[in-house]
């Protein structure tokens, strides 16, 4: 209807996370959820904790599988991939931000800003010149060689943003990634985000601030395993879509 | 990604845990360590052992009558015109003597009574055998002739009979001879060096047959009999030794027509060394087994503990993109490397007690790289086996429970 030129980078029909928490107790996590995310967007998923916007985040991330529905990332079917194949997904399409940073703490930024690149095979001189490039995109490149304990909670995010965009992937996914940062390194990475979305990126992010919310294009907020709340914010982006 | 990096990462991760790691290659250390030590000195010693056998022995071939019952006397044996039978052949032999071996018991009245041989031999002996004379005389012509009875002992037997005295020259000795069930006193006239001296200085002297040596004439004189058990031949060209004993065996079975004689080169004989050693070795392999499997576990227990530290780690790198088989080498290298340098060390450990205990026991030990490469894929096969559990268990961990893992 108004998402016609873009294409869909994500489209779940029908998502349903069921986790068997007790001997014939079960708990249905997400609730037939349908969803269509394109290029180009920049998608807060909200909610309060126990809504199922962490469940939401792992499937989307293909780090969890589903119990029902089908999801299409960039047009592959999720469902029939083994582990391999969804680690290749997991390294090529996908950028992963996490709340705690989640570096390995005895590997240098830029190491570590290489390592997804290790994995698809990149050669060696190739992965440091782009993580090199990926630094430098979030404005960390004088800290290169510095070990993460050795950073702040700000530049440690944005080392992790430069993880997440060194393989180019379709999609970033940022789980609370302002979570542990004080306000003002919090207004830093949020632009950062802004400004990779206005180049093209296309970004989901999970946050339960509603200011921080504020500052995407689109919130999704989930209560109970069900999404019951689709916001535009950028009401200008998604006229000319 | 490949091997030079997960290799360059396992290194890194076992630095990082250095107490551990060297305690966890202990097991592996020690094992590789005991059998290099152990290889090196039974090479060296075997070589220092052959080294002197060939010296004493070296080309001196024995012929002896195949006696295969116990009762060896009711058989034929071999006597003087055997003897003349050769002399007189031009077959190539330089020279030829009779020897008759007897096993014998010292009588020292004391706690320990030494066993062995004495042989009763001709003149010709000394001409076929090179014989060191540490002090005293050989036995002489004249002596052999008369059937005086003296006797030379080996150096290792004269240190054990009497060890206060600097030269046991002019002592009598009392000799038992086992199988006539007689007693005779012999008074010593020279110390001779033992053929496989090496070997009591490796400490094991007590493992040595007392060796001494008689007249021959004066041995028939006593069991009244003029048979003897073997002829010692040196034919003129030692690479021809071959031809000249099918010769003489030829010669001699003209004589008798049965085919019962046979040869034997003399260094062969010379073998309690390697008997000693080969059970030695046997019992070090067996330690070495055990404290290798042991050091196996200990691999794999820390590699477990490793696994469930890193949990978080297996978590985040498999979110980025890690497969499976990404997550078992990784594992896998750090275990395989684990046991690798585990393995080296116990090489030069092992290199290091060698030579000391080398020192010890004066023996110059010989490390062949054949035993140094097989310690080493040793070291690395049980890097694999015991690591593959551990290795197998990180890959397979789910991403998502991995990540919350804290």
């Amino acid at each position: 209807m108004i998402y016609k030129k873009r294409k869909n980078v994500i489209e779940l029909k029908g998502i349903e996370k069921i986790y068997n928490t007790g001997k014939d107790i079960t708990l249905k996590a997400l609730d037939n959820i349908n969803l269509e995310i394109k290029e180009g967007e920049f998608v807060a998923i909200m909610g309060p904790s126990g809504s199922g916007k962490s469940t939401m985040m792992n499937i989307l991330g293909c780090l969890d599988g589903l119990s029902g529905g089908e999801y299409l990332l960039g047009g592959t079917n999720i469902k029939n991939l083994n582990d391999d194949e969804l680690a290749e997904i997991r390294n090529k399409k996908i950028g992963f931000v996490f709340q705690s940073f989640n570096l390995l703490p005895k590997l240098k930024a830029w190491e570590n800003v290489a390592l997804p690149l290790t994995y698809a095979g990149v050669h060696s001189k190739e992965r440091r010149e782009r993580a090199m490039e990926a630094l430098d995109s979030v404005g960390i490149k004088d800290r290169a060689t510095h070990l993460p304990n050795e950073l702040s909670g700000g530049q440690r995010q944005r080392v992790a943003i430069a993880r997440a965009l060194a393989g180019s992937p379709d999609i970033i996914m940022a789980d609370e990634p302002t979570g542990n940062l004080d306000s003002r390194s919090e207004e830093e990475v949020l632009e950062i985000f802004k400004r990779l979305n206005a180049q093209g990126a296309t970004i989901i992010m999970v946050t339960h601030e509603e200011n921080v919310g504020q500052h995407c294009k689109r919130i999704i907020r989930f209560r109970d395993g069900k999404l019951v709340e689709d916001e535009v914010i950028d009401h200008e982006f998604y006229r000319n879509i | 990604m490949n091997f030079i990096e997960i290799f360059k990462g396992a290194i890194q991760c076992l630095r990082g845990n250095k107490m551990r790691s060297f305690l966890t290659m202990l097991g592996i250390i020690i094992g590789i360590s005991s059998v290099i030590a152990m290889s090196g000195i039974g090479k060296g010693g075997e070589k220092k052992i052959t080294g002197s056998l060939a010296k004493s022995g070296f080309g001196v071939y024995q012929i002896k009558v195949d006696n295969e019952s116990d009762n060896y006397r009711s058989v034929y044996n071999l006597d003087d015109s055997d003897i003349d039978l050769l002399r007189d052949s031009e077959i190539g032999l330089e020279s030829v003597a009779a020897r008759m071996s007897e096993r014998i018991t010292v009588k020292t009245g004391g706690r320990r009574e030494p066993r062995g041989a004495v042989y009763a031999t001709d003149t010709h002996f000394e001409d076929i055998e090179e014989v060191t004379y540490l002090s005293g005389r050989p036995i002489l012509q004249s002596e052999y002739q008369d059937m005086v009875p003296v006797i030379v002992i080996d150096h290792v037997t004269a240190e054990t009979l009497y060890p206060n005295l600097r030269s046991p020259i002019g002592e009598s000795i009392t000799l038992e001879f086992r199988s006539l069930k007689l007693t005779r006193e012999f008074i010593i006239v020279g110390v001779f060096e033992h053929p496989e001296a090496g070997l009591s200085e490796a400490g094991l002297a007590r493992w040595l047959p007392a060796y001494g040596r008689i007249s021959l004439p004066l041995f028939n004189r006593i069991t009244g009999d003029d048979e003897y058990n073997s002829i010692l031949v040196k034919p003129v060209d030692p690479l021809e030794a071959q031809n000249v004993l099918s010769r003489a065996i030829t010669v001699l079975e003209g004589k008798n027509t049965s085919e019962i004689y046979e040869y034997e080169e003399r260094v062969a004989r010379g073998s309690s060394f390697k008997e000693i050693l080969s059970t030695l070795s046997l019992f070090v392999t067996f330690v070495a087994s055990i404290s290798l499997f042991v050091g196996g576990i200990g691999v794999m227990n820390i590699m477990l503990v490793s696994v469930t530290e890193r949990i978080k780690e297996i978590g985040i790198r498999k979110a980025i993109g890690a497969k499976n088989n990404h997550i078992l080498m990784q594992f896998l290298t750090e275990a395989i490397v684990l046991s690798l340098t585990g393995g080296l060390l116990g090489v030069l450990l092992g290199y290091f007690s060698a030579e000391v205990v080398g020192i010890f026991v004066n023996i110059e030990p010989i490390i062949s790289p054949g035993i140094v490469i097989i310690s080493l894929l040793i070291s690395t096969a049980i890097g694999l086996i015991f690591g593959v559990y551990p290795a197998r268990k990180a890959s397979l961990m789910n991403p998502i429970d991995a990540l919350r893992n804290e």
